[in-house]
Formats: C-alpha cells, structure tokens, sequence
C-alpha cells in the first residue's frame, strides 16, 4: 500500500478527531481504495466520500462531545483552564530541574530587555513627549540668527520683540524671558541665585499657575512701577519654609528692595530652551523701561510663540524676517543675519534626539543578541530532549500539546526575564540620571513609568517568540519519528547561523564603543596648551556690590596681593573667563590692520588676563611680554597664534594695530590655549583685566592646592563679607566636567559595547561547547582511532574562526554603512577609523576563539572508552 | 429502548456467521440489501467504532484460511454475546410488528391514511 492516503481521503481524515484518526485510519483508507477501485474513482464516487465522511466525523464528534458531557460536568473552558495550568505546570518544572539554564537564560534576556527598556524610557521621556504646555504643538522658539551661527535662533531684542508682539501675525501670543543672576539677601544667607526677566503673559504661555498671591498682570509691565517679584516654588520651600506669608514680604535682589507677589506652582517647568531650571524667582522685564541701547543693541531675549492652528513654522518666521528689518532697517547690526523661528520640542531635544534614536538602535542590537543567545541555549536544551520529548509524543501528546508545552517555557522565561529586566531598566534609568550631562534636556523629568514597564512587557513577548518558538517547532520536527533514537539530526549549520549572527551584532557595537572610548582617550589625553595641573580658579562676582571702577581695582590687586603671599603659591594671575568655559568670552568686531573686512571672522573673542597670567598657567609668550596695568590705559593688546595665523601669517605681530572702538596695538602673542576640548582654536584678542565687575583669580599652587582651597574661600570673605560665595575649583575638575558629553556617551555605548560582546562570546562558548560535547562519541571513536588532541582541537577551532570571520566581516561591512550615525559622537576621530575596526576585528576573533576552544580542549581529554561505553 | 439503525442491525447481521474484516462487513450487507443499504468508508467504520465501544462487536485475530491480501493485516471483527442478545431483542420487537401488520393484512395492501 502506498505511504500517504490519497489526497482527498487525507484531507477528509482530518475531520476527524486526533484520538478517532489514529485508530481508523489505516482501515478507512483499505476500505477507500477497494471501494474506488470498484466504483472506477468517478465525480459520483468522490463527491459520496465527503457527504460520508462529513457526516460520519460529524457523528463520531457529537458523541464524543455527549460522551465527555455525561461522564465530566465540567464546561469545557474549564477544561481548557486545567489543561493550560497544566502545562504551565509542567513547564515550570521542567525550568526548575535544569537551573543553570534557567539563570543563564533569564539574566542573557533580562540584560537585553532592560537595556532596551532604559533606552526606551530616556527617548519617550526626553524626546518623544509632548512639552506640557497648552497648544506646545504649535510653540516656536523665534529669534535673531547671528551671521556666526546662521542655524541656531537666538534671543530678540526688546525693539524687535516688541514690534512682533504689536504685529504677531499668524501668531496667537508672542513671550520673552531674559535670564540672568541676582543675589539674594533675606531670610538667610547670601546666595546668587537665578533670576529670570519675563514679558507680559508669559506665564499664562507656558499654563503657570500660583500656588500663593498671584502672578504678573499687564499692569506690573509699566516702567517705574513698584518693584516685585514672584518666587520660584524650589526657593520657596528651601528658603522661605513654604511660609504663604512670604506674600508681600520684602526681598533685597542686587540690593534693590523687590515685594514678593506670589509663588509659583510646583509643577511649572518652563521650556530649558528658553529658561535654565535653576531659576528661582521672576521679576517682569519691563522692556519700556530699558535704555536705548540695551532695546536696540541686546538681543538677550529669547522668546517663543504660539501659532494658530494649521500655520507652519517657515510662514511665521517670513514673518518674523520682516519686522526685524522693518524695525531695524539699515541700522541692523552686521552680526545680525536675519530672524528665524523653529519647533519649541525640537529646539529643546535637538541632536539630542538623534542621539537617544541612536543609542536605542544600539540597544535593539543587544536585545536580538540576547534573543539569539537565548535561542541558541534553546536549540540545545531542545536536542538534549529530544529523547524526552519523543518518549512523551510517543505516550499520546500531539505536537500542539508539545509546541504548547515548549511554549509555555519560553512564556515563562520571558515574563521572568521581563520582571528582572524591568528592574534592570529602573535601574539603568536611574544611572543614566545621575551620570548624564546636566544640560541634557527634561532630565528631571526621567523615570521608568507605566509606558515603560509596558515596553518591557511588550519587548519580553517578542523575545519570548522569537527565540522560543522557532527553536520549539524543530525540536518538535525532531521528535516526532525516531523515537529514542540516541544521535540527534545534525543542527550544527542552525549553530553556525547563530555564531555568525552574533559575532555580526556584536562587532558592530564593539566598533561604535570603541570608536568613542578611544575618541575620549585622545580628546582627554589632548594638549590643552596650558598647565592645569596645581591651579585653582576662584569665581568672584562683584556686580551686586554697586563698586566704583576704582574700587573694583582696588579689591582685584587686594585679592591677588593675599592670595600670592599664601604658603606654596608660585603665581597668580586674574582671568574674566575660565578655559573649559563658554562664559567671559565676548564677539567684537575686531579689524586687524591691512584688513578691510574680517570676513572669515566678523566677530572675534575676546577675553581679559591679568597678573601674572602666562607663569600661572603655563602658557608661553611667543612673542613680545605680558601685558601690564599700563597698557590698558594705551589700549596695548595681546593676541594668540591662531589670530596670527588667520590675519597676519608669518609677519611678527608686535607692534602692529587691530581697530575696534579705538586702535590697539599688539604688545605680546601667547601660545594658543584650547577653551574646549576637541573644539580648533580660534583667534583671540586678549584685553588686559584690572577693573572688571566679575573675575577668576587663579593660583598656582605647587602641590598645596588642598589646603589652599578653603583658605581662598576665607580671603574672599574677608575682604567683603557680603560677597556671595563664588565656585573654588581645580582647574583639573573643569578640564574633566567639561568631557561630561563626550565622557558620557563614551561610558553609555561602551557599556553597550562590553555587554554585547561578552553575551556574544557566552553564546558562542555556549553552542561550541554544546556542539562538541554531542558529538563526544565521534571524538571519543576517532581518539581511540588515533587522532591527537591537536587534530581535534585545531578543527574545532577552524569551524569557530570560519563562523567568526563571516560575523567579523559582516560586522565591519554594517558599521561601515551605518558610520554617519557616529559622526556627531565623535570629536577627534573619523567614523570609519581602520585602526579601531581592525582592533575590535582581533578583539573579537581572539576572545571568540578562546570561547570556544575552552570546550573543545575539555572534550579532547575525555576517555575514549568511558565516551563509547556511554552508548549501548 | 430506541430502535436500532438500519446500518446498525445490517452490521450485526453480517457478523452472525462468523468474523469479517471491515470491507467484508461492507460487501455482506451490500449483497443481501441489494445495495439498498450502503455503507461508506466512513460511515462504516463510524458504526464499527460505535459498536466496539458499546461492545456488541469486538476485533478478534484474523481466522487462520485468511489468505494475505498483500497490505497491512486486516482486523476481524465479531459480533460479542451482549451483541446478539441486542440483536435477538431488536428481531423480535420487528418480528411482532411484522406479526400485528400480517393479522391486518397490512402488508400487501395499499396503507393510506
């Protein structure tokens, strides 16, 4: 008789019950044939077979079903509930006897779900959200664009603001806020604190509400009113013991008498974009009241608006462009390019949402890591029971029922890993917190919320299937015939697949981490072009203290005289900006002589040096001397080399004149300084600093710097007791703040990176060692044979090289194509650097090779005979 | 107690002289019914089951005159004591319905009615 039904009886067997079928079928098929072959096999035949045997399955599963009924009164959804526990059951046992699996499996997929859920989280929470404001979907940040920078919106000026507040057009409402510092005096001690400037309405822009008195109106916007201002609700509760009283109450602000109105809500949190989260209290800008100047010349405010519903960005920033150069026309300052106006939640999250989108991708890649690890330990725990799993088919336990039962141990595993992998993620959260750059944006907001442990849920059930499933129906394949049968089918190409496939992922997230640990390394081991070993910078702001230019003279020669006589100090110098600093640097728009027009340069640095500034930190005179406290009466300059380069190469500068106000001649070149990290070095103008209202004294102490730290601070007071305290830092801790970023996301992918490789290197010990040791037997024959350990070591080794140069080559040929995602990472360094893919490449093949040949060398040194004795 | 089918009562009729495999079942009824009563693979083995389960039939090894038929040995079937007592009932209960038609002359007349 012939191996398969005929196709019409085959289909017609499956109407049957499983249980029916297996008894009869060999007997409906016999009776089938001898009936066809009589009746000639015609249309009339055939069409009698499926009324027959539709009606004969329908009877044989009515009575099943009235047979069940009677003998069991339960419905059958409890059934199906006692037959699901069951198997949830049996899966847990099964899990609990083989406990070194269980663990592995669930930390390989924990690791992998709770790194993505974190990424998840950080991206929803900073970037994906909308901002909680009313209407932020259609809030734009408007400014001027500086011809520098043509690409970022920066603030407006009160004369330009106040024209597009009369005139917003397309716009609903149009708000600006000026920040700023204030020391506080009252109800406590002195403390700077961060004070914000705010239009009419801004308040009401951003949905704020007070949680005592009240908040601006229209009416306190008029210049010359009474003095007031409204409490942030941090200062509020820190300062003021969230006293209500405080309403009305008076405050000293840079010594002026302000009358606290009101107290904002706790949960308002305006834009970082156009406000820092340190503000602390508000006063209103009162733009009428400003000079001239500062509403024609500063354009320090910057300002969003609402549009109305349906209008792009682009039509309001046409807009926009046209009342600036209709109020400004051809007064508009040369370094003013032009107005624009951008999406508020894109201006805040930025590149950094690029950034998040790729360290997600990142992450994804580890969690399919863990996925094919977590496969790959299922293939082999599916062959180690494949006997089990014929003997139970072999009892009655249908595929279904087995593809269930092995199903319900990948569920299992995966709402374990889930659960693990959720506290893994609130953990990682939690780190990332406390070790991101300060200034990355809506940071306070970040925790792992309901979204995100929903996330971790979603991402264990497609774990669950991915790596279960599959590995389930060929293990089920597998155990169907040949039951008890001692060799299994070979799955070692399934096992190169899986070696390959992982060496390829992590490859390419080895090279992304260590492309940015290395591109740290350089920018940390870089030549600033100073010394900052041993000095001390000691911030001192003197603007609350309404001093004379004269008096300021005095205190700065007062301080530096002081500081210089402490024990161990060999120089001290006064600087009005700090290196690794944005702040003290202004644009000026410098004309260096035999110029007409800078026009690579309309604005040039310029920073203010005194004292003994070149010994203090350790920067050479290349030309000419130091400036001294004459030559800022005679308008004598100091330029750096790159300023030498840009306008006069190869000339000497000494003696020559740059235009600004006035002509100042060049006393003296210093030696370029780098003021950031990987940032090139550009041309600098350096005034001499004697009256400014707000310095850096540095010190040079040799090898002091730990007591002189708070004797500095002492100094301070003791020259002005009602000085705030300013910061007193090394100016090592500065150089080292700002590689935060760069720090940061070296730290974030390189642990990526290490985490990748090493589930990556488990897994291939893990199916190497599983592939050796089923295949004992052969090795224990062909040793018995006569073949050397070496012989068998050396091919073991050969099989993982070639799987792991196919995952090498793939790896580098897919972050190769993927490079352009690090480029914004990286400083010093090119995204396709050969050295670092041919170090990761050795890396790889090396700790791989080293994965696998652990089994291996175990396998060869087993007994022969005990191997073959093993199997009867 | 409900009156027996037709395939049953053929099917156990088939078996009182003696075990036959499944399609002999078939060819027995078929042959003294005139192929009034058909039987199909599945209907057939749906009955067989059915009996074999309530035990009025059961699979006996195959007689020892079987001649090979080349595939898979077929299974016998013969009809149990608790069968031909069921079919004893069943006759007789036909048998006095056949009687009461007989006394009225019901038989060879037109029924109408």
């Amino acid at each position: 008789m012939a191996a398969t039904p005929p196709p019409l009886l085959r289909l017609l067997l499956r109407l049957y019950p499983r249980a029916y079928r297996a008894r009869w079928a060999e007997e409906m098929e016999a009776c089938y044939r001898q009936d066809r072959a009589r009746s000639g096999g015609g249309v009339r035949f055939h069409v009698g077979a499926v009324v027959d045997h539709v009606r004969a399955a329908h009877a044989v599963r009515r009575r099943g079903r009235t047979h069940r009924d009677r003998s069991q009164p339960h419905p059958t959804r409890e059934d199906r509930m006692k037959t699901l526990l069951d198997d949830v059951g049996h899966a847990a046992r099964a899990l609990r006897r083989a406990p070194a699996f269980t663990a592995f499996a669930v930390l390989t997929l924990a690791l992998g779900i709770g790194a993505t859920t974190a990424a998840f989280t950080v991206l929803d929470r900073v970037v994906l959200r909308p901002l909680p404001y009313p209407g932020a979907e259609r809030m734009v940040v408007v400014g001027a664009t500086f011809t520098l920078r043509p690409d970022e919106v920066g603030g407006a000026s009160a004369n330009f603001l106040d024209a597009l507040v009369a005139s917003p057009g397309p716009a609903e409402a149009v708000v600006g806020v000026g920040e700023g510092s204030a020391v506080l005096r009252g109800a406590g001690e002195l403390e700077t604190i961060g004070l914000a400037r705010v239009t009419d309405g801004f308040f009401a822009f951003f949905g704020a509400r007070a949680a005592a008195g009240r908040l601006f109106t229209s009416a306190d916007q008029r210049p010359g009113g009474e003095r007031i201002a409204v409490l942030g609700h941090a200062l509020w509760t820190t300062r003021f013991g969230s006293d209500p009283e405080v309403v009305g109450s008076i405050v000293l602000l840079d010594d002026v008498p302000h009358t606290v109105v009101g107290v904002l809500n706790r949960d308002f949190a305006p834009p970082e974009r156009l406000v820092s989260a340190e503000t602390r209290a508000w006063v209103p800008l009162r733009s009428a009241g400003l000079s001239e100047g500062e509403r024609f010349l500063h354009f320090f405010i910057r300002s969003a608006a609402r549009l109305r519903p349906g209008v792009e960005p682009s039509a309001f920033e046409a807009r926009a462009d046209g009342i600036l150069r209709a109020t400004y026309g051809e007064r508009l300052p040369s370094y003013i390019g032009g107005a624009a106006a951008r999406d508020l939640q894109e201006a805040t999250v930025g590149g950094v949402g690029s950034a998040l989108g790729r360290a997600v991708a990142a992450v994804a890649l580890l969690l399919i890591i863990a996925c094919v690890n977590t496969a790959g330990l299922l293939l082999t725990r599916g062959s180690e029971r494949a006997r089990e799993l014929a003997v139970r088919s072999a009892l009655g336990a249908g595929p279904v029922r087995l593809l269930r039962q092995l199903a319900c141990e990948s569920f299992l595993l995966a709402i374990a890993a889930a659960v693990a992998g959720g506290t893994v993620a609130f953990l990682a959260v939690d780190a990332f917190r406390r070790h991101a750059p300060a200034d990355l944006p809506r940071l306070s907001e970040l925790t792992v919320d309901g979204r995100g442990f929903a996330f971790a849920a979603a991402a264990g059930l497609v774990t669950a299937l991915l790596s279960g499933i599959p590995v389930a129906v060929i293990a089920i394949r597998r155990a169907g015939p040949g039951v008890g049968r001692t060799t299994t089918p070979a799955d070692g190409p399934a096992r190169s697949v899986l070696v390959v496939a992982e060496t390829t992922l992590a490859v390419m997230l080895v090279v992304g981490a260590g492309l940015l640990a290395r591109d740290l390394v350089r920018l940390s081991t870089e030549d600033p072009g100073f010394d900052p070993d041993g000095v001390i910078a000691v911030s001192v702001d003197l603007r609350s203290r309404s001093m004379e230019p004269e008096e300021r003279r005095r205190f700065w020669r007062a301080l530096s005289d002081q500081a210089a006589a402490f024990p161990g100090v060999t120089a001290v110098a006064l600087a009005s900006s700090l290196p690794y600093g944005g702040t003290g640097v202004m644009r000026l728009g410098y004309l260096p002589e035999g110029w007409e027009r800078a026009e690579d340069f309309p604005l040039i640095a310029s920073t203010s040096i005194g004292g003994d500034y070149p010994t203090t930190m350790g920067v050479a005179v290349v030309e000419g001397r130091m400036l001294t406290a004459d030559d800022a009466a005679s308008g004598g300059i100091m330029v750096n080399e790159a300023f030498v380069r840009a306008f006069w190469p190869g000339e000497a500068a000494v003696g020559r004149t740059v235009d600004a106000d006035r002509s100042e001649e060049v006393i003296g070149v210093l030696a370029d300084t780098r003021r950031l990290p990987g940032i090139p070095v550009e041309p600098i103008v350096y005034q001499h600093a004697e009256s400014g209202p707000s310095l850096v004294l540095l010190v040079r102490a040799g090898g002091a710097e730990a007591a002189l730290v708070p004797a500095l601070r002492d100094l301070v007071q003791r020259l002005d007791a009602n000085l705030p305290v300013g910061e007193v830092s090394t100016l090592e801790s500065l150089a080292w703040r700002s590689l935060a970023r760069p720090r940061f996301y070296a730290g974030l992918f390189s642990s990526i990176g290490l985490t990748a490789l090493l589930l990556a290197l488990v897994g291939i010990y893990g199916t190497t060692a599983y592939a050796t040791r089923s295949r004992t037997r052969e090795i224990g024959i062909r040793m018995a044979l006569g073949a050397g350990t070496g012989r068998i070591v050396s091919e073991v080794a050969l099989r993982t090289a070639l799987a792991l140069s196919a995952g090498i080559v793939a790896g580098l040929v897919a972050v190769a194509l993927a490079a352009r995602g690090l480029d914004d990472f990286l400083v010093t360094l090119e995204p396709r650097d050969v050295s670092t893919y041919g170090l990761v490449a050795a890396l790889v093949l090396a700790s791989g090779l080293a994965a696998a040949l652990l089994p291996a060398r175990r396998a060869s040194r087993v007994d022969p005979a005990s191997t073959l004795r093993e199997e009867k | 107690m409900t009156p027996m089918t037709t395939r049953t009562l053929q099917i156990l009729l088939a078996l009182v002289d003696g075990p036959l495999h499944g399609y002999g079942i078939k060819q027995s009824v078929e042959e003294r019914t005139d192929g009034a009563v058909s039987l199909g693979s599945g209907t057939l083995y749906e009955t067989v089951h059915r009996l074999v389960q309530q035990g009025h039939i059961e699979e006996v090894p195959a007689p020892e005159n079987e001649p090979p038929s080349g595939g898979p040995p077929r299974r016998f079937y013969a009809i149990t004591t608790a069968g031909r007592s069921m079919l004893r009932d069943e006759l007789r209960r036909m048998d006095s319905v056949v009687r009461f038609a007989r006394e009225r002359n019901l038989i060879d007349e037109k029924i109408t009615g």
